[in-house]
Parts: structure tokens; C-alpha cells; sequence
């Protein structure tokens, strides 16, 4: 795993979760941007978990608790398509932009979390 | 008491429905790691982590049933017992750490969360109340 990589996923999630929490609470419906938000976000999570099953096995494997790691990693991934799957089912309401906002913001965090368990945390 | 619209008022209660089920998870995922890792270096604090994330998913689905009469008292009821979980659990944390100075939601007024569990039940309150009132209006 990439040190500096995971950082700037988490960063940039949560750039990115601030923006869509932004327009969200300027009321802007549902669109195509924020879907392409929710599944930059799905996407991010699907080469971290592809880059978490292939380091360990190259020898890289985590400073911190693998278990737990992995525990965040797929309740992470649920978060970005539960959301999206709320909005398009009700795409009237304009508050679903900033629930996808919210969602993001969350992945943000436990992204946060996840490169704290596999390069600072000492299990 | 804060007045909104009818369309705000339901769109207010979807966000926080989502961000109690966000929370359901974060709680869940993590009261689970620790029942299965380590439950015997605090069962007590542990255990007190799984209710919590059972009261969140309690929460999050009856927050979302709203239109039933039961579903209003559940989501009240769980929304108090988060309070007052919030407030124990958060002031223990601090008074006896040998027993509650465990990583969990509740802990020090969830610190690692944000703070965001202190302050969403009196959302959750607000909520309810508001809807109660425009149920009887």
C-alpha cells in the first residue's frame, strides 16, 4: 500500500464530500455529477481494496490490525451505493444530493481510519 | 420551536435518518471487531458498544417508519436512551477509565466520532417533536 496514496484519497473524499454537501444544501437536485461523486468514491474504494488483498500478500501488509481494517474497508464500500440507490428511488426530493454529500463525507473518514490502522497504528 | 415547511421538514428527517444509519454502521462494524478481538480487556465497555449500535439500527429503521404511531414511540425511546447513553457512558469515560476508557462510540461524548453522537439525539428530539405537532395540528 501507498502511504501518501491513501492520504490523498482521503483528502480528496472529503473535498469532495464537502462540495456535494454544499451544493446539497443549496438545494440542487440529484444529477449526473453527483452520481459521478458517488461512484468516484465506489471506485476509490474498489483499488484500495484490490491494492489491500494484494500487498499483504506481497509482504506489505498492515502496521495495524488487518481484521479490523477490513471490517471498515467493506462497510465503506456499502455507503456510496446505499446512498445513490436512496436517491435514485426518490429523485424528486432535492434533499438526497446532500445525504449522497453526507455519504461521502463518512467514506472520507473511515478512509481516514483505514490508512491510520495500516501505516501509524501499532496493534 | 423552529418552524418549516412541510417538504423541508420531511426532507430534514431523511438526512438524519441517513446519518443515523451511517452511524449504525461505524457503531457496528466496530462493537463487532471488539466483541470478537479483545471482549475480555473490558466486557463491560464492549457490551455497552454492541447496545449502542443495536439503538442505532433501532433508531434509523423506526426514524424511517415515522407514519406509524409505534414506530414514533420506538424512535423516541431510542433517541432518549442514546442521550442518556451519550451522557453516562461519556461522563464515565472520564470518571472511571479502567472501565469505560475504551474506544466505542459513547466515549468521551464521542470524541472519535465527531461529537456527532451527543449532538444528533437532540436533532432526533427536535425531530419527533416537530412531527408530533404537525401530526396533532
Amino acid at each position: 500500500m501507498i502511504d501518501w496514496l491513501m492520504l490523498a484519497q482521503a483528502i480528496g473524499l472529503a473535498v469532495i464530500g464537502f462540495a456535494v454537501v454544499i451544493v446539497g444544501l443549496l438545494r440542487k437536485p440529484f444529477n449526473d455529477w453527483i452520481l459521478g461523486a458517488a461512484a468516484l468514491t465506489l471506485l476509490t474504494l474498489i483499488v484500495q481494496a484490490v491494492a489491500s488483498i494484494i500487498a499483504p500478500l506481497a509482504g506489505a501488509g498492515p502496521t495495524g490490525d488487518l481484521f479490523e481494517y477490513w471490517v471498515y474497508l467493506i462497510s465503506a464500500l456499502l455507503i456510496p451505493p446505499a446512498a445513490v440507490m436512496w436517491a435514485l428511488v426518490d429523485k424528486k426530493n432535492e434533499w438526497q444530493t446532500l445525504i449522497v454529500g453526507i455519504a461521502i463525507l463518512a467514506v472520507a473518514v473511515m478512509a481516514y481510519r483505514m490508512h491510520q490502522i495500516w501505516f501509524v497504528q501499532v496493534a | 420551536m423552529v418552524r418549516v415547511s412541510e417538504r423541508r421538514h420531511a426532507g430534514i428527517g431523511r438526512v438524519l435518518i441517513a446519518v443515523y444509519a451511517v452511524l449504525a454502521i461505524g457503531a457496528t462494524g466496530r462493537s463487532f471487531v471488539q466483541i470478537v478481538q479483545r471482549f475480555d480487556e473490558a466486557p463491560l465497555a464492549y457490551t455497552l458498544s454492541a447496545v449502542a449500535a443495536v439503538v442505532y439500527i433501532v433508531a434509523t429503521v423506526a426514524l424511517a417508519m415515522q407514519r406509524s404511531e409505534t414506530a414514533r414511540r420506538v424512535a423516541l425511546a431510542a433517541v432518549c436512551f442514546e442521550l442518556a447513553g451519550v451522557l453516562v457512558v461519556g461522563t464515565l469515560s472520564l470518571v472511571a477509565p479502567e472501565l469505560f476508557g475504551h474506544p466505542s462510540v459513547w466515549s468521551w461524548f464521542g470524541i472519535g466520532y465527531l461529537f456527532i453522537p451527543a449532538v444528533l439525539p437532540f436533532l432526533g428530539l427536535w425531530w419527533l417533536r416537530a412531527s408530533r405537532e404537525r401530526v396533532a395540528a
